[in-house]
């Protein structure tokens, strides 16, 4: 009995540590998705370090992973680093709540000044904010963002699709809840 | 004769003189306005100058132009490889210095009638309730729910089960909780996690589906999206 214990208790001791390991090879390899995956794992074995949320929270930022990160955060804020993550991630948050009460309801969003960030729905809210798009329809509302040749494309029907052009090409698409 | 001649000269000269003179009295006055003009709007310039509200209005700087606020710095996200490495290596040293003692599910059924002191206090364990919970062992707990079924006790079973991996004797406290009171949001969540665990994700799924009919619960769509993917 005394073997099995401790064979379970290796085993499942390497698991975890394989999780991790696997998760800094993903995130510093910049495979968001696998890398977002392994952190709500982690999350769910009671990860409590900031750094290792941290990257788990941008890696599913950038998957679209988005209420994650708001669930996330509340394990953050100890450090001034892990304040300013979660500065981003409830901004993230509040944004796309925005962008989608304004593709379905057509809300104003000038009133509104946000943090800027890098993530692609910082882009959509400011380019909303601020009026610098084409309206291509009205019901379900269809806009447009950029030039002809790069830009980016914003529809709703029951999610919201926001899909990234360059070179008249779809190169990403992001969807939101 | 000659007398006539030298009236009507003399009359000639007086016309003409007087004729002069009004002309030259004309251009007199004319002069005179004129110096008498220019003297009034010099004092009235330098009155005016002079004045408070001039002064005032001397005092106003042209207007500056205002630049547009710029926006605060953009915030990026980005943990180094080097803050990673750190933090692994920080989380294997903490892992190898606790060596929690766990025990296997069997050993805890068996020991659930014939309870010793001596083993409960050696199975104490290291999970997410060490610090705010009272250090005591599982059986002990078990004795406490065989006394006096209560919701609170079969839910903290489940979850030191859950957090253990035994993810089968979780599943069965988290159903012992929820027939105490299907209300509570917790053991229907246990529940399905620990079926999740097992690998049954449709029935894990379905469970959480039959909780959503009748409660809204956000972290049950939450795990029902992500179990989706």
């Amino acid at each position: 009995m005394k073997v099995v214990v401790i064979l379970s208790l290796i085993l499942s001791f390497l698991y975890a540590n394989s999780n991790l390991e696997r998760f800094v090879q993903a995130y510093k390899a910049k495979d968001m998705a696998l890398a977002c995956s392994l952190g709500r794992t982690l999350y769910r074995d009671n990860m409590r370090d900031e750094k290792i949320l941290i990257a788990s929270g941008h890696a599913c930022a950038e998957d679209d992973f988005i209420d994650f990160i708001g669930v996330l955060q509340q394990r953050l804020g100890q450090t001034p680093a892990s304040r300013k993550a979660t500065v981003y991630f409830s901004t993230l948050l509040l944004k796309k709540r925005l962008i989608s009460e304004y593709m379905h309801e057509g809300n104003d969003l000038s009133a509104y000044t946000l943090p800027l960030t890098d993530h692609i729905l910082s882009q959509v809210f400011e380019a909303i904010k601020n009026g610098n798009f084409t309206t291509l329809s009205t019901s379900p509302r269809h806009i447009r963002i950029g030039d002809e040749q790069n830009y980016i494309d914003v529809s709703v029907k029951k999610k919201v699709y926001i899909k990234v052009f360059k070179e008249g090409k779809q190169v990403r698409e992001h969807r939101y809840r | 004769m000659s007398n006539r001649l030298e009236e009507l000269h003399a009359q000639y000269k007086k016309y003409y003189f007087k004729k002069y003179l009004k002309v030259f009295a004309g251009i007199l006055v004319f002069i005179a306005l004129g110096y008498m003009g220019y003297t009034y709007t010099q004092e009235a310039e330098v009155t005016l100058a002079e004045s408070p509200i001039q002064n005032k209005l001397n005092k106003v700087e042209p207007k500056q132009v205002v630049q547009p606020k710029q926006r605060p710095t953009e915030y990026k996200l980005e943990v180094s490889a080097d803050e990673l490495d750190a933090s692994m290596k920080k989380i294997k040293d903490a892992k190898v210095q606790v060596k929690p003692v766990y025990s296997s599910k069997k050993t805890v059924q068996k020991k659930d009638t014939t309870s010793k002191p001596k083993l409960q206090e050696e199975r104490s364990r290291v999970n997410l309730f060490e610090g705010t919970q009272e250090k005591r062992s599982l059986e002990s707990w078990i004795e406490k729910y065989n006394q006096k079924k209560s919701y609170a006790v079969a839910i903290y079973i489940s979850k030191q089960y859950y957090f253990n991996k035994e993810f089968k004797q979780s599943g069965i406290w988290a159903k012992r909780a929820n027939q105490l009171d299907r209300n509570k949001e917790e053991a229907w969540l246990y529940y399905a996690k620990s079926v999740y665990a097992l690998g049954d994700t449709p029935k894990a799924r379905r469970i959480l589906n039959i909780f959503l009919q009748y409660k809204k619960s956000v972290k049950a769509e939450l795990l029902l999206s992500e179990w989706s993917q």
